[in-house]
């Protein structure tokens, strides 16, 4: 399959700062669900944020469909790619409904109102992610689960073809964790890029087609499938610890587990 | 929120400013009732009717409008702030604009017969004059300081704001340690505002700023919608979140300033309309901009009748606007719905 988004040489630091990445290549494959794999700091949010255009490159190229992102007119841009980010900070009440239908804003012109078809999108957004029911419910009151599926609908309203999304998983019990890698590995399916950031090794390793693992130093240690890429070694050198990799009995899928380290 | 529920809103806030704006007409010092106003223009006698006619269109009219207006703009003022700086308890004085009109308005009345005498005074009064360009100059300083940072956000505004401002209110302290009792007292006149106008200048002034601010700030809505709910996901849908905050903030300090330096500092109304819309039609400006402008016109029009009803002699307009405001904010604060808006 071809690659919808890939860097070359790509840097970036934060202003003033000690550049964070230097020199990174990668390329995502259309259609597939990519999970990006790595310790805290080591800068998947900002990966992600660079894929968005939230943040700006220091050096390099981002492609998108084979042509530099900077190239894109910004409103086409957005329209392919819709990130979430890990936490997002509301201050006033809104409903599932607003919150879905504002997804709609990349593509509406300005000053226009939501048309049928806009409502069909939102409907459907709506029940590929099972919140009809809750369609009325303040935000505010939803539970964690429930607001990440408002989120991830609000995101699918922007027509993207490509989602980033920044620890979905987070907070999530174990079924909705299944239940979220679902929904996510199912757009998949419909022609959706989906590009995570997550924790939950063990749960990805059961969706995901490909990982991206970073080191704490900021450099990509491995990118494919999960048995090339998740290996004891590769692991070992992302996160400064000792693992082991093994097959779950039940699912015959990785088991990754971190060795326990000997009290000294 | 559905379509009937919209039709309602509406058709309650127009009936409000039917009975509200002939109300504001017949209400005064001089007791002038429709008969006696209908039968001054049916005499056409021009010594007895003139008073009369004199007083509704010189007086009651310009009045009525002007606080409708400055009601509405406060109100949309107050809406835009606090999804600005992503702060409930802001109003369109928090930035210090307010107080530095004050301070203008002060030296005017200081210096207004002695070394300030130079300045021609014959269409704009001196202290309206002086309040506007203190204001504008305050939103030109936080302009500049806030181009030196790499990157604006709300807290950074806030904070430079509310510093500028208490620094204007310490040089109003010292203005007032100063003045003479007879300066004195228009300084208190100024600080508790006031909707009584002559004529149709003020009106002219305030229409002029406040009808293009409103339908600007509206144009933004879905803009705000989304910056409130979360700068990242705003700026990945495209939403250029410095160049929002400039706009708004230039647009709404403008807006501010002119009618502080029109009426004085009106208090109240651009804290609460705002959360007492939200309560009523939900967070999305696209409604909340035109039904704060209702209820923030007809909000004021009522306390400036009260204003002038409530005792023989008219008390200023923002003190009914607290008395009135308090209560109806606590009530919103503490009543049923209160997690419902508050997250």
């Amino acid at each position: 399959m071809n690659p919808i988004l890939t860097t070359k040489n790509l840097s970036f630091r934060y202003r003033n700062d000690e550049p964070l990445f230097e020199n990174i290549q990668f390329s995502i494959r259309s259609g597939t669900l990519t999970a990006l794999i790595g310790p805290n700091g080591s800068g998947k949010s900002t990966l992600l944020r660079l894929l968005s255009g939230t943040i700006t490159k220091t050096d390099g190229t981002i492609l998108l469909n084979n042509k530099p992102i900077d190239l894109f007119p910004v409103r086409e841009r957005i329209q392919k790619i819709a990130f979430l980010p890990q936490n997002i900070f509301p201050i006033f009440p809104l409903t599932v409904f607003e919150i879905v239908a504002m997804g709609r804003f990349p593509r509406k012109p300005i000053l226009t109102r939501l048309n049928p078809k806009d409502y069909e999108i939102i409907e459907q957004c709506m029940n590929i992610m099972n919140l009809k029911p809750l369609e009325n419910r303040l935000y505010s009151e939803l539970s964690g689960g429930e607001c990440k599926r408002t989120l991830i609908a609000s995101i699918l309203a922007q027509e993207p073809e490509v989602l980033l999304l920044d620890e979905p998983l987070a907070g999530l019990d174990l079924p909705h964790q299944i239940e979220t890698l679902q929904h996510l590995h199912e757009l998949t399916k419909k022609s959706y890029t989906v590009v995570i950031a997550s924790h939950e090794i063990n749960m990805v390793t059961r969706f995901a087609e490909e990982f991206i693992l970073l080191s704490s130093n900021h450099r990509i240690i491995a990118h494919g499938n999960a048995e090339n890429t998740l290996t004891t070694d590769n692991l070992s050198k992302a996160y400064n610890a000792s693992f082991w990799v093994g097959t779950h009995p039940l699912t015959k899928g990785l088991l990754i587990e971190i060795k326990q380290e000997k009290n000294s | 929120m559905k379509q009937g529920h919209n039709t309602t809103i509406l058709i309650i806030c127009i009936s409000i400013f039917l009975i509200l704006i002939p109300l504001s007409i017949f209400t005064g010092y001089e007791p002038i009732s429709p008969l006696r106003l209908f039968r001054a223009i049916q005499q056409n006698d021009p010594t007895h009717s003139a008073l009369a006619i004199e007083i509704v269109l010189f007086h009651r009219i310009p009045r009525t409008l002007i606080t409708i207006l400055v009601g509405t703009a406060l109100s949309i003022g107050g809406v835009t702030f606090q999804a600005l700086l992503r702060n409930p308890l802001a109003t369109p004085y928090t930035l210090g604009t307010s107080s530095f009109a004050s301070l203008g308005a002060y030296i005017a009345y200081l210096g207004m017969n002695s070394f300030l005498s130079f300045i021609p005074n014959k269409y704009i009064p001196l202290s309206h004059l002086f309040a506007f360009f203190f204001a504008i100059g305050e939103v030109l300083l936080i302009l500049i300081l806030i181009k030196t940072r790499p990157k604006l956000s709300a807290t950074l505004l806030l904070l430079c704001g509310i510093t500028l401002g208490m620094l204007a209110n310490a040089f109003i302290s010292i203005l007032r340690y100063w003045a003479t009792p007879d300066k004195l007292v228009f300084m208190e006149r100024w600080w508790f505002g006031s909707t009584q106008v002559l004529g149709y200048r003020s009106l002219i002034t305030v229409s002029i700023v406040s009808i293009p601010a409103f339908f600007l700030l509206w144009s933004y809505s879905s803009a705000l919608d989304q910056y409130t709910f979360d700068t990242e996901i705003a700026q990945a849908r495209g939403v250029n979140i410095a160049k929002l905050q400039t706009h708004l903030f230039i647009i709404v300090s403008v807006l501010t300033a002119v009618i502080v330096a029109e009426t004085g500092p009106i208090g109240f109304v651009g804290l609460i309309v705002p959360h007492a819309t939200r309560y009523f039609v939900g967070s999305s400006h696209r409604r909340v901009f035109p039904y704060s402008a209702f209820i923030g016109g007809s909000f004021l029009l009522f306390c400036d009748i009260l204003a002038r009803k409530l005792f023989t002699t008219e008390i200023p307009i923002g003190i009914i606007t607290t008395l009135i405001g308090v209560p109806a904010f606590l009530y919103i604060l503490f009543g049923k719905n209160f997690k419902e808006w508050m997250t």
